[in-house]
C-alpha cells in the first residue's frame, strides 16, 4: 500500500518525469552501505523472501534489477533486502548484515518497496500486486518509484526554500509539502503552526481534520458502536456537515466523507428519495474521481427511489425513538452529573 | 452480516471470466449423481479405450491411461476367495484388555503376558520401523505404488467392493498384531484397503450411476490406483458423500488436463502429485460441507448465529430466491481447485505449502467455499497482495481497520454496511473489507483467508463474544486476534469443535505412519464386521485403538462393537478405562473426560457395583494428567458424574476427594477442581466439608510450590458458597498487594468493606487474580477481574451491616465509559435497591460516590454492568465507607 496521499496531478507529472531522469541509480549490498552512499534521493529497499516467496525472487530479477527500475530510482541507492522465514535457510546467515537497522515493512508482506531519505526516515512504501502490477516487469511499481522519488525531490526543494522564508510565504510552501503524497517531515505541522498561527491558509485545518472522529462525535460513540438508544439531532447534524462540506480548505475526500454521514442519516430519517438524490449528487459534483464520488450513481440507484412513506415497523421505531428522546430529556440532569468522577447521592 | 450482493457479483464475474464447466462433463456428472438433471451436452473426452479383466466386461481393449494391464494372476475377479480366517477365528479372546487377574491376557507378541500399553506399542513400533529411535513418530510415507484395477472394473462398484473384501480376507493370515503388521507391509493390500474404505463411504447406487460414464472412469482411474493419493483422500479427513467428491474430482481432471504434471517448486523441489492432493482436499471439503448444491435455507437461529461472522448471505425478506442452473453445482469447488492449480504452476504460494501433508492441505484448500472470503477472485487478490512468511499471518487481520460503523453511519450489523461499496470491489470481498472496515469477524476472516490463499493452514474460531482465528506455524496452531483461551474452532477434522480436540487431532496426524496403520486396521475390522466375522472384527478394532489411541473414530467403532462383549465384567472395563486414561489423558484431559463421560462410563459404571472399583477407575483419570494448562473446559460434568456414581458411601466419597485434591496439588492449574470440591463438600454438611479442607491444607503443606493456585481454588470455592471466614483465612497472605492506588478525597467515615466477600457473576479463566479479591476491599488495592460477557456483576458482602457513607471504585486501567453501569445495595442479598449510575467517563483514575444525607443501611453492594453490552470487570479496588466519623 502507498503511505501518503494520492495526488492525481503529481502522478501525471511523475509519469512524464520517468524518462527525464538522467542519473543512474547506485546499488548497494547492505542497507548500511546504502545509507552511507545515500545522496538527496535517499535509499530504496526491495524486501523479498528468498526461502518462502518465489514470486518476490522472480521479481528481484525481472523488476528490481531492470534498467526501468534503475531509471525510475533516479540517484537513489537501491538495495535488495532478504527476509528469511527460517534462519537455517541457505543464504540466511548474511540476512542480518544486509538488513542492518532497516525497519520491517509496515506489514511483513513481500515484495515491499520501501523509501528512505538520506537521514534514514521512511517517507513511503508500497507492497503487493496492487502497487507493483501483475506483470513480471512491474510496470506499476516502476511508475510508483518514479512518483515517490519525484515527490521527495519536491519536498526537499520546498523545505529548502521555506527555510529562508517567514510568515505567509513560508506557510504556503509548507502547506504544499503537507499535500505531497509521501510522509510529511517530522516537524512540519509545528513549523506550519508557527508560520501561520491563525491558519489563514487553512492548511492546519486541512491536515488535522479527521473525518472518522467527526463522525463518531456526531453519532455520540467513542468506540464506533452506536448506542441502542442513540437518536441523532438531524438538523444539527445537517448544519455541522454542511459547514465542513463547504469548507474549501478541507480535502474533497474528507468533505465527501462528512457529507456521506449526513446522506446516511437522511436515509435513516426516511427523507424523500428525490431529496436524497440531490444530496448524493452534491458529493459527486464535488469530486467524481474519489471512491465516494464514483459511488454516487450506485447510491442514487440504491437509495434515490426510497419512498417517504414509513412502514409500520419504521413507524413503531420512530415512536419508540420519540419516547427515548423524552426519556433522555428527563435524564439529562443525571447525565450531566455522570460525566464527573464524583457522584453525589442524596 | 455480509449482504449477498458480493456473491452475486462474484458469480457474474466468474461466469464472465470463462470459468465455466468443461462442456458437457458437468451435465453428465450431475445426471449421474442427481438423476433428475438432464445432461445437455455430451462430454468432450479424448477418445480412449478401456481395458477390463472382469468377466462382466468382456471387451478387452487397449487403455491409453498409464494404468498397468492387470493379469489374471495379479488380480482374479472371477470368484470370491474364501474368507480364510475360520482356522483361527476361535482363538479370539474378547477380554484382551484384562488386568491379568481375572482372565488370561490377550495373545500378543509379549512373552511375559503383560497387557498392551502405549509404551509397549511405541516399543513395538520402533522394532517394526514405523517409529524412529530418536525422532519420535514417523510421518506417513506411503510407497509410490500404482494399482492394477482397470477403469472398467469400477463400472460395478458393488461387485468390486465384494471382491476386494474377498481378496483382502484371503491374504490375511491372522489377526494378531504381528501378522497384521506383516499384512500391512504389502502395498497392494494397503491400496485395496483404501479402495474398500472408499467404496464403503460411497452411496454405491449413486456411484454406479456415476461410473457408468466412461469419461468419469477414465478420469478417476489413475487416482483410484495411486496408493499415496488414495490413502490421503480416504483417511486424512472425514470423507462424507464420497461419490459426490469423486464426481468433482473427475470434473477437475477434465478442466485441468495437466493435473498430473510434475511441478517444480522453489527451484529444486519437485512436487509430484501435489495438484492431485489439492484436488482431493478441495473435493473432500466442498462435499463434506455441502458447498456444491442449492442454497441451504437457513433457520432464523442459524442466521442469527452466523450474523456476526459476516459471511452468510441470507435472502432478504421479499427478495426473489436466487435460482441456480446445473452449471452452478460445482462452480465454487472448480474455481477453488483452479486457483490452487494456477498458484502451484506459477509458484506463487508460500514454499511451506509444498511440504504440507494431506490433512493440512484440507485447511487451506477447503477454506470456506460458501463465503465471499473464499471466492477465487478474493483469494487471488490476497495471494498477490498479502504474501507473508507464515508467522506474519497472526497479525495480518490488523490490515483491516476495526470500524463498527461505516462512513454513512450505518452499523456493521445492518445490510447497508457493505452494500454501497460492493460495486467498487466486484468479487473481491477481502479488499472491500480492508478498505471499508469490519469488526472481529471480518478481521479474523481476512487473516484466515490471507493465510489459506498463500498456502498456510488457518481457520476461524469462536471465543466468548468474539471471533478469532488460528494459524499453523512450525507444527503448532497459534491463536490470532484472540482474546481468550476459551476457543471453539469453526473447522475440525471430525465433528469436535473444541481447541482440545484440535490439539488431539493434530497430535494424531503428526504420528502419521502409526495413525495410517491404525486407520487401515480399522478398515479391515469394519470389513470383517460386515462379512459376519464379528469376533475378529472386534479384535482388530482393539488392535487399532491400541496402535493409535488418539484416533477417535476407531474408538467409537470399537466401543460400539465391544460394549456387548465386555458386558458386565468390571475388571475388563477397568482395563479399558486404564488404557484410555493412560493413552489420552496425559496430553488431552478434556478429550479424555468427554470420551469417558460419553462412551465409557455409561456402560462401565453399570457393570461395576463396587465403589472401590469405581474409585480405581476414576483415579486412573486424575493420576494420568500430565499437562499444566488451565482447565478451561467444563470438567464439572465429569466430576459430578464420578461423584454421583459413588452413591452414598461417605468413605469412598472422602477417598475420591482425597485423590482429587492430591492430584490437583500435582497439577495446580486444575485448581478450579478444588473450588468444585469445596462446593460439593459444602453440600454434604460441615463435618465432610471440614475433612475436605483438611485434605487441601495437607496438600498445600506437601506442595508449597502449589500454594498460590490451590489458594485460588479454595477462595473461589469459598466465594461460591458464601463462606467469608474461609475466604479471609486463605486470602490473609495476599493482602499486601502493591497496586499503586491513586490518591482520592475521603467519601465517608470508616472503611467497612475490608474482610468482606467478593463474588463475580462470571469468573475469568485466569484464576490468579482471585487471591487478590480480599485485598481489593482494602485501601492497599488488589484485583477483581471477571471474564468477558454480558450483564456482569460483582457483589461485595460486607462483614456486617453498615450505614453507607460513600463508595470508591478504582478501575485497573483508568476510568473509561461506565455509561450503562450502576450500583445497587441490599440488606439481604435478595432485594436490591438502585443507589446510583456510574459516570460516562472521567479524567480521574477513580469513581467516588458520596452519599450526602440518606446513608442507607446495607450488607451487600452490587456493581452491575447493565444492558446487553459485552464487558469485563477489571477493578483494583471497591471500597465501601460508613457514615460515622472516621477513626
Amino acid at each position: 500500500m502507498i503511505t501518503g496521499k494520492p495526488s492525481k496531478i503529481l502522478a501525471a507529472v511523475a509519469l512524464l518525469m520517468v524518462s527525464a531522469f538522467a542519473d543512474a541509480a547506485q546499488r548497494a549490498r547492505t542497507f548500511g552501505e546504502a545509507m552511507e552512499k545515500a545522496g538527496d534521493d535517499g535509499v530504496i529497499a526491495y524486501c523479498y523472501g528468498p526461502d518462502w516467496n518465489q514470486r518476490s525472487v522472480v521479481l528481484l530479477n525481472s523488476f528490481w534489477k531492470s534498467p526501468a527500475a534503475e531509471e525510475a530510482a533516479g540517484n537513489a541507492v537501491m538495495v535488495a533486502v532478504p527476509f528469511y522465514e527460517k534462519d537455517t535457510a541457505k543464504g540466511a546467515e548474511d540476512a542480518a548484515e544486509i538488513r542492518g537497522d532497516m525497519p520491517e515493512p509496515p506489514f511483513m508482506v513481500c515484495p515491499t518497496v520501501m523509501f528512505f531519505d538520506k537521514s534514514g526516515r521512511r517517507y513511503a512504501s508500497f507492497q503487493g500486486a496492487d502497487y507493483l502490477g501483475s506483470d513480471d516487469e512491474c510496470t506499476e511499481g516502476v511508475k510508483n518509484i518514479a512518483k515517490n522519488i519525484q515527490a521527495l525531490r519536491r519536498q526537499q526543494e520546498l523545505m529548502s526554500k521555506a527555510a529562508s522564508l517567514v510568515g505567509k510565504e513560508k506557510a504556503k510552501l509548507l502547506a504544499e509539502v503537507a499535500d505531497l503524497p509521501i510522509e510529511k517531515p517530522e516537524n512540519l505541522m509545528s513549523e506550519l503552526e508557527l508560520a501561520d498561527p491563525t491558519d489563514k491558509l487553512g492548511a492546519i485545518r486541512r491536515n488535522k481534520f479527521n473525518a472518522l472522529q467527526f463522525m463518531y462525535k456526531q453519532l455520540d460513540t467513542p468506540d464506533g458502536f452506536i448506542k441502542p438508544d442513540f437518536e441523532a439531532d438531524y438538523q444539527q447534524m445537517r448544519k455541522d456537515c454542511e459547514e465542513v462540506f463547504k469548507d474549501e480548505a478541507i480535502r474533497p475526500r474528507d468533505r465527501q466523507a462528512v457529507y456521506n454521514l449526513f446522506i446516511g442519516q437522511s436515509r435513516r430519517e426516511a427523507v424523500h428519495g428525490n431529496q436524497l438524490k440531490g444530496f448524493i449528487k452534491r458529493v459527486n459534483k464535488l469530486d467524481d474521481t474519489t471512491d465516494y464520488g464514483k459511488l454516487s450513481p450506485t447510491l442514487v440507484n440504491l437509495w434515490g427511489n426510497l419512498k417517504h412513506k414509513l412502514t409500520p415497523e419504521e413507524r413503531k421505531a420512530a415512536r419508540e425513538a420519540k419516547r427515548a428522546k423524552a426519556k433522555e430529556r428527563k435524564n439529562r440532569k443525571r447525565d450531566e452529573r455522570r460525566s464527573k468522577s464524583t457522584i453525589e447521592v442524596e | 452480516m455480509k449482504p449477498k450482493y458480493v456473491f452475486l457479483i462474484a458469480l457474474a464475474a466468474g461466469l464472465a471470466g470463462g470459468y465455466l464447466v468443461a462442456p458437457g462433463l458437468l451435465p453428465a456428472l450431475t445426471e449421474a449423481i442427481y438423476g433428475k438433471h438432464v445432461a445437455e451436452n455430451k462430454p468432450q473426452q479424448p477418445k480412449v479405450e478401456e481395458t477390463t479383466t472382469s468377466p462382466e466386461e468382456p471387451v478387452a481393449q487397449s487403455d491409453p491411461e498409464p494404468v498397468p494391464e492387470p493379469s489374471e494372476g495379479d488380480f482374479d475377479w472371477s470368484e470370491d476367495p474364501d474368507d480364510g480366517l475360520d482356522r483361527f477365528a476361535d482363538a479370539y479372546d474378547p477380554d484382551s484388555f484384562a488386568d491379568g487377574e481375572e482372565e488370561d491376557p490377550v495373545e500378543t507378541d509379549d512373552p511375559e503376558g503383560e497387557n498392551i500399553t502405549p509404551e509397549r506399542i511405541v516399543k513395538y513400533r520402533r522394532k517394526t520401523g514405523t517409529l524412529g529411535e530418536d525422532e519420535g513418530f514417523k510421518p506417513v510415507n506411503e510407497p509410490a505404488y500404482t494399482g492394477k484395477i482397470s477403469p472398467a472394473v469400477w463400472k460395478q462398484p458393488k461387485v468390486l467392493k465384494r471382491r476386494l473384501a474377498g481378496r483382502l480376507r484371503s491374504r490375511l493370515k491372522g489377526v494378531d498384531q504381528e501378522r497384521v503388521e506383516t499384512y500391512l507391509q504389502d502395498p497392494e493390500v494397503r491400496l485395496m484397503l483404501a479402495q474398500w474404505e472408499l467404496l464403503n463411504r460411497c452411496d454405491l447406487d449413486a456411484l454406479t450411476k456415476l461410473m457408468k460414464d466412461r469419461n468419469v472412469r477414465m478420469s478417476l482411474s489413475p487416482l483410484l490406483n495411486d496408493l499415496p493419493w488414495l490413502t490421503g483422500f480416504v483417511y486424512d479427513a472425514e470423507l462424507t458423500k464420497a461419490e459426490v467428491a469423486l464426481s468433482m474430482l473427475a470434473h477437475f481432471r477434465q478442466v485441468d488436463p495437466k493435473m498430473d504434471e510434475e511441478v517444480m517448486m522453489d527451484g529444486d523441489i519437485a512436487k509430484k502429485g501435489l495438484k492431485r492432493r489439492v484436488a482431493g482436499a478441495v473435493a473432500t471439503q466442498f462435499t463434506r460441507n455441502g458447498w456444491y448444491g442449492e442454497d441451504k435455507e437457513l433457520s432464523k437461529e442459524e442466521l442469527e448465529s452466523f450474523k456476526d461472522l459476516g459471511y452468510i448471505m441470507p435472502t432478504l425478506p421479499g427478495e426473489k430466491k436466487r435460482g441456480r442452473n446445473k452449471q452452478d453445482i460445482y462452480r465454487a469447488a472448480r474455481e477453488r481447485y483452479l486457483f490452487f492449480a494456477e498458484s502451484i504452476n506459477e509458484n506463487r504460494l508460500n514454499s511451506y505449502f509444498a511440504t504440507l501433508p494431506t490433512w493440512l492441505l484440507q485447511y487451506c484448500c477447503g477454506w470456506k467455499g460458501n463465503s465471499p472470503f473464499g471466492t477465487a477472485s478474493t483469494m487471488r487478490w490476497l495471494r498477490d497482495n498479502c504474501a507473508a512468511p507464515a508467522r506474519a499471518y497472526t497479525g495480518m487481520a490488523y490490515q483491516v481497520p476495526y470500524l463498527p460503523t461505516n462512513v454513512y453511519g450505518d452499523s456493521i450489523f445492518t445490510q447497508w454496511y457493505y452494500q454501497p461499496f460492493d460495486v467498487l470491489y466486484p468479487g473481491n470481498f477481502a479488499k472491500e473489507t480492508r478498505d471499508v472496515g469490519a469488526v472481529c469477524g471480518g478481521l479474523s476472516h481476512f487473516g484466515t483467508s490471507a493465510a489459506c490463499a498463500n498456502g498456510i493452514p488457518a481457520f476461524t474460531m469462536g471465543e466468548p463474544g468474539h471471533c478469532a482465528y488460528a494459524v499453523y506455524i512450525d507444527g503448532e496452531w497459534h491463536g490470532a486476534n484472540s482474546l481468550s483461551e476459551d476457543r471453539h474452532p469453526h473447522w475440525s477434522t471430525w465433528g469436535e469443535y473444541t481447541w482440545s480436540a484440535l490439539q488431539m487431532q493434530t497430535a494424531m496426524y503428526e504420528q502419521g505412519a502409526i495413525t495410517r496403520d491404525a486407520q487401515m486396521v480399522c478398515t479391515l475390522a469394519t470389513m470383517l464386521a460386515e462379512h459376519r466375522n464379528p469376533s475378529n472384527a472386534l479384535k482388530l478394532f482393539e488392535l487399532a485403538v491400541q496402535m493409535q489411541p488418539l484416533y477417535q473414530p476407531v474408538w467409537l467403532s470399537y466401543m460400539d462393537t465391544a460394549a456387548r462383549s465386555l458386558g458386565k465384567r468390571p475388571r475388563k472395563w477397568l482395563g479399558v478405562n486404564e488404557f484410555v486414561c493412560k493413552s489420552i489423558t496425559p496430553d488431552h484431559p478434556e478429550m479424555c473426560a468427554k470420551f469417558l463421560r460419553e462412551r465409557i462410563y455409561p456402560t462401565m459404571l453399570k457393570a461395576m457395583r463396587s465403589p472401590k472399583q469405581k474409585l480405581a477407575a476414576f483415579e486412573a483419570y486424575f493420576k494420568n494428567i500430565n499437562i499444566n494448562e488451565k482447565a478451561q473446559w467444563d470438567f464439572q460434568q465429569l466430576l459430578d458424574m464420578q461423584y454421583a456414581a459413588l452413591g452414598k458411601s461417605r468413605v469412598h466419597k472422602e477417598a475420591f476427594m482425597k485423590t482429587l485434591v492430591q492430584n490437583v496439588a500435582l497439577h495446580p492449574d486444575f485448581c478450579q477442581m478444588i473450588a468444585w470440591a469445596i462446593k460439593t463438600a459444602h453440600g454434604e454438611g460441615k463435618p465432610f466439608a471440614k475433612k475436605v479442607m483438611a485434605q487441601v491444607e495437607a496438600a498445600v503443606k506437601a506442595h508449597p510450590e502449589a500454594k498460590d493456585l490451590l489458594s485460588c481454588g479454595v477462595i473461589r470455592g469459598a466465594e461460591e458458597i458464601g463462606d467469608m471466614d474461609l475466604m479471609n483465612k486463605w486470602s490473609a497472605d495476599y493482602l499486601d498487594a502493591d497496586m499503586q492506588m491513586p490518591k482520592f478525597e475521603p467519601v465517608g467515615g470508616n472503611l467497612v468493606s475490608a474482610g468482606g466477600l467478593v463474588t463475580l457473576s462470571k469468573y475469568h479463566d485466569d484464576q490468579s487474580s482471585i487471591i487478590r479479591h480480599a485485598a481489593a476491599l482494602t485501601e492497599n488495592g488488589g484485583h477483581i477481574f471477571s471474564a468477558f460477557g454480558k450483564h456482569q456483576k460483582v457483589t461485595i458482602e460486607l462483614p456486617k451491616k453498615a450505614r453507607i457513607g460513600g463508595i470508591v471504585i478504582v478501575p485497573t486501567n483508568g476510568c473509561g465509559s461506565y455509561r450503562t453501569w450502576g450500583i445497587e445495595i441490599s440488606t439481604d442479598g435478595k432485594n436490591w435497591k438502585k443507589l446510583t449510575d456510574l459516570p460516562d467517563g472521567s479524567s480521574e483514575p477513580y469513581i467516588r460516590v458520596c452519599i450526602k444525607r440518606s446513608h442507607p443501611t446495607a450488607k451487600f453492594i452490587r456493581i452491575d454492568s447493565g444492558e446487553d453490552q459485552l464487558v469485563g470487570i477489571n477493578f483494583k479496588a471497591v471500597l465501601v465507607y460508613d457514615n460515622r466519623k472516621a477513626k
